[in-house]
């Protein structure tokens, strides 16, 4: 389901710092952010607020001016662009707000056809590209509502459509989802990624939900006090969390904090193996732990389990003793991994913490 | 109490000179007001147009002119009003005092106006390329169409009372008429008339604005 690592740099952020003045002194949010955004993916930031994830999204069109560093889109340096070639730049860079910002004295036809007008788009052109982007966010019966009339999911995804108006390369996406109840969320995340598979418009998102990482981002950084302190493809960090950061974000001392139950030893000749395994998208669909006891002459006692289905995707994490000869409890990972499964090994000193 | 035909035909010529000094005092009032007020908010610091010295001093110049009571602003600037209009006597020439001294009110009135909009629709703009004029243009103004209509409403009822100050110059008006008829010649009954008169006109204007400024409010 990851995108292919080999896509070009379409965001690059090199050594970006961001002060502001406040009354009680200067704020330093962002204290040197180094990030790569390739073309196709789905690239989340996370952190808890006050983390700085939002100026650093705003930086990258440049509704704030980084102090130090650079931000690349596209190749171009944006730190040093002014006036009409900035105002270009953003024409071609989308963007998506948490509390949708549509005028209130526009239809939502009117408010998607903002931005072509903007960009001095013809007439006709614009009356067509409206009529065509309402009907792909399945709105088209609603265009000559005023925003005051929709759920906060309808606005969204005018929000949405509006962003994608002139055709841009690059969505930002700063918490689209955080003014939403969890079922509009799951909605309007599976149409950011219908923006990503059916546009190939690379999205940058940034997020305090776990959630919105498991359910459609490839690869995560994860932010706090202005620094990435961990990145890496969703999967990796969801599974093995190196910052402490991101295992608060994941809320998952979980199963290791709950006291394992006794369990028998292993008969003469065979070994007993806990693992942890996660099932990320389509392998927590698949029946694996049926196919592994048919398929190997091992048993699988499965002490706990937790199954979360977030935004279509659903997210497994299954703590399971493995009992069988040496050789086949080998075979047997290796067919877990070979499906998919991400394992974790677990030593006692682990159940300790 | 019975109205004379006379006092009726007074206080018609009377109402008909109110109206069109405040009407047109509004009107250019409105035109230099809301570029100033228009300015005053995009020159503030952090937005489009931010420009700290510039805020500044139209702040100062607005708060000036608030600052000086109607009646000597009147007197103050006949050399002004006679060179624009060749007299300084008449409607037409109170209609230049009116007109002045709604001006940085007007400003004002557009500042808080445009201080309602949503920031965040702005920044929208913003982000999508939109030069300074057109975030002017196609967000501010119209976002604030409703609360600019409300303004303009208190702007026409405060001018009514002015203009009854403008009798010193020999404005005219209802006012004038409940001064010179009503007070200064004991004539109850004029001044009774004119007074209601006013009070239907002040209703009147407020009623139409709070309604056409319902109709296109689209919160």
């Amino acid at each position: 389901m990851a995108a292919p690592r080999a896509g070009r740099v379409v965001v690059r952020l090199q050594g970006v710092h961001k002060g502001f003045e406040t009354e009680n002194g200067r704020i330093e949010a962002l204290r040197g952010i180094d990030l790569e955004v390739r073309a196709g993916e789905i690239y989340g930031v996370i952190g808890v607020s006050g983390a700085g994830k939002s100026t650093l999204v705003r930086c990258v069109n440049r509704l704030e001016r980084p102090d130090a560093g650079r931000v690349e889109v596209d190749g171009v340096d944006l730190t040093s662009l002014e006036g009409a070639e900035l105002r270009r730049m953003r024409q071609r860079i989308g963007m998506v707000f948490q509390h949708f910002n549509l005028l209130r004295s526009r239809t939502v036809a009117g408010n998607v056809a903002l931005p072509l007008e903007i960009a001095g788009r013809p007439r006709a052109e614009i009356r067509q590209r409206v009529q065509e982007l309402l009907e792909w966010v399945g709105l088209a019966d609603r265009w000559a509502s005023y925003p005051s009339e929709l759920s906060g999911g309808q606005k969204q995804r005018v929000g949405i459509a509006r962003a994608l108006a002139n055709r841009p390369r690059l969505l930002l996406c700063d918490e689209p989802t955080s003014a939403l109840d969890p079922e509009t969320t799951a909605s309007v995340l599976d149409l950011l990624k219908r923006v990503r598979d059916e546009m190939g418009v690379t999205i940058l998102i940034i997020t305090h939900q776990m959630s919105v990482v498991r359910a459609i981002c490839d690869r995560v950084a994860v932010v706090e006090a202005g620094r990435v302190v961990e990145e890496g493809p969703t999967s990796e960090v969801l599974v093995r969390p190196q910052s402490e950061a991101a295992r608060r974000l994941l809320g998952r001392s979980g199963p290791r904090r709950q006291p394992l139950p006794d369990r028998t030893p292993p008969p003469p000749g065979q070994e007993a193996r806990l693992v942890e395994l996660h099932f990320v998208g389509e392998t927590a669909k698949e029946p694996v732990i049926t196919h592994l006891v048919r398929r190997f002459p091992v048993m699988a006692n499965i002490l706990s389990g937790q199954i979360d289905r977030l935004g279509g995707t659903p997210f497994g994490v299954l703590l399971v003793e493995l009992t069988g000869k040496p050789g086949d409890l080998e075979r047997a990972l290796t067919y877990l991994r070979e499906v998919g499964v991400i394992i974790q090994e677990w030593h006692e000193e682990v159940e300790e913490r | 109490m019975i109205i004379s035909p006379v006092v009726l035909k007074l206080t018609w010529e009377a109402l008909q000179e109110t109206l069109l000094m405040v009407g047109v005092a509004t009107v250019l009032a409105e035109l230099g007001g809301l570029p100033l007020g228009v300015l005053l908010v995009t020159t503030a610091p952090g937005r489009i147009l931010a420009s700290p010295r510039l805020h500044h001093v139209l702040g100062l110049i607005v708060n000036v002119g608030r600052s000086i009571p109607f009646i000597i602003l009147m007197v103050a600037i006949i050399p002004f009003t006679r060179w624009l209009v060749g007299t300084s006597i008449g409607t037409t020439a109170a209609m230049v005092p009116l007109t002045v001294a709604a001006i940085p009110y007007v400003a004002r009135l557009v500042e808080s106006s445009l201080n309602e909009v949503d920031p965040g629709v702005v920044e929208a703009a913003v982000a999508m390329g939109a030069t300074p004029w057109q975030v002017i243009w196609k967000v501010y103004l119209p976002e604030a169409v409703p609360s600019l209509i409300l303004g303009g409403t208190i702007t026409a009822i405060t001018l009514v009372g002015y203009s009854a100050m403008a009798g010193a110059v020999g404005g005219g008006g209802l006012g004038d008429l409940a001064i010179r008829y009503g007070y200064q010649r004991f004539r109850t009954d004029v001044m009774l008339v004119t007074v209601a008169v006013l009070v239907v006109l002040v209703q009147g204007i407020q009623y139409l604005g709070s309604y056409w400024a319902r109709r296109l409010d689209r919160r």
